[in-house]
């Protein structure tokens, strides 16, 4: 009889630590501490790759000299300084022999892709010089510009001549920086 | 006679009583089974619960690993923003480059092929579109003569393409007024290093 009464409560028992501990535990906590710890994995494997790619980029950075990173930041500056263009090309004009009637900075323009996200980085806005000069002059200022740090490209000049020799000019110059 | 002690006396054979005795104890085995069961089931219990210990304790030490990453991380998109500019830069400067306008070489060019007689009395050079440079004048050519040297001029050289040039007017004193548009090779305004 008690032999009986112990088998009913070894099945019981083991019913019931099966089914009450073992199944849930091994679906639930653990299950849920494996999922914790792949995740977890899955970052620190993710934060390994991305150090690495840090300091492969800076090993690659360290090979650009100082001096190439600053010629840069000039001939794509952060934010235009329009005022700053102004001063200067109005200088390499005068310099070059020529009158200036006006500078004036014009529009800013941002290419965009077909979504009308902006498709570049670079910004561009458009400079208008009127002035007057010699044609070697502005054959001068020219070649200048073209050799500017600050990247200027010609987008449209016009000459008028006359029979002094003073020829006038409008010139439409884009320049650029990073937006 | 007396009987052998081995031999029944009754003439009428003992019945058998239900064949050879089972000496199986069913109780016993499954008692033994189950508790055998019952020491899989405690065993596994322990490995369950020591196991989770284990992954609680992995996943308290990812955790601090994690905290650890994301601290040195955030020195490290600052670090990453700096490059991705830089690249960008880089990328943006290239493309600009190599698409650069320089006009030094247009000019001698404009002077090697025009003829001392001809001269333009205004010039433009449009960029609009920099892969077919357009070039619109107006000029005064002494006569017929310097004219046909200078559209000559103009259509052996191979920089000018599509080259028309037309009179708009005639002088008494024989100069010719005239209009040229031409499209530049590109080549001609692209700044090389």
């Amino acid at each position: 009889m008690n032999n009986r009464i112990l088998l009913v409560l070894a099945v019981v028992a083991s019913l019931g630590i099966f089914f009450g501990y073992i199944g849930p535990t091994w679906s639930g906590d653990i299950a849920s501490l494996r999922a914790s710890i792949a995740s977890a994995n899955d970052a620190l494997a993710a934060a390994a790759s991305f150090d690495a790619r840090v300091k492969q980029l800076a090993a690659a950075k360290e090979g650009l000299s100082t001096e190439n990173i600053e010629k840069l930041e000039r001939m794509l500056p952060d934010s235009i300084d329009t005022i700053g263009v102004i001063i200067d090309l109005n200088a390499q004009l005068v310099n070059s022999g020529l009158t200036v009637d006006s500078i004036v900075v014009g529009d800013v323009a941002t290419t965009t892709d077909s979504g009308g996200r902006p498709a570049s980085p670079r910004r561009e806005a458009t400079i208008l010089i009127n002035a007057a000069g010699s044609y070697t002059a502005v054959k001068d200022f020219l070649s200048v510009i073209e050799k500017s740090q600050h990247v200027f490209d010609v987008k449209d000049i016009k000459i008028t001549g006359s029979d002094t020799n003073v020829y006038t000019y409008t010139i439409e110059l884009l320049t650029y920086w990073l937006g | 006679m007396a009987s052998s002690p081995t031999i029944s006396a009754s003439l009428v054979p003992h019945q058998q009583t239900g064949g050879p005795k089972s000496n199986i104890d069913v109780i016993g085995l499954l008692s033994y089974f189950f508790y055998v069961i019952l020491g899989i089931v405690f065993v596994m219990a322990i490995g369950v619960f020591l196991y989770s210990r284990i992954l609680i304790s992995l996943k308290n030490s990812k955790e601090a690993a994690l905290a650890k990453e994301s601290q040195a991380l955030a020195t490290q998109q600052v670090q990453a923003a700096g490059f991705s500019r830089l690249k960008e830069r880089i990328d943006s400067a290239s493309t600009l480059i190599g698409s650069h306008v320089a006009l030094s070489g247009f000019f001698p060019i404009l002077e090697e092929i025009l003829p001392a007689n001809v001269r333009f009395t205004s010039l433009q050079l449009s960029l609009n579109d920099r892969t077919t440079p357009l070039l619109m004048a107006d000029g005064v050519a002494k006569n017929y003569n310097a004219l046909a040297l200078a559209s000559a001029a103009f259509s052996k050289n191979d920089h000018f393409k599509n080259t028309l040039l037309k009179i708009t007017k005639t002088s008494p004193d024989g100069s010719v007024d005239f209009s040229v548009t031409s499209t530049l090779d590109q080549n001609v305004v692209t700044f090389t290093p």
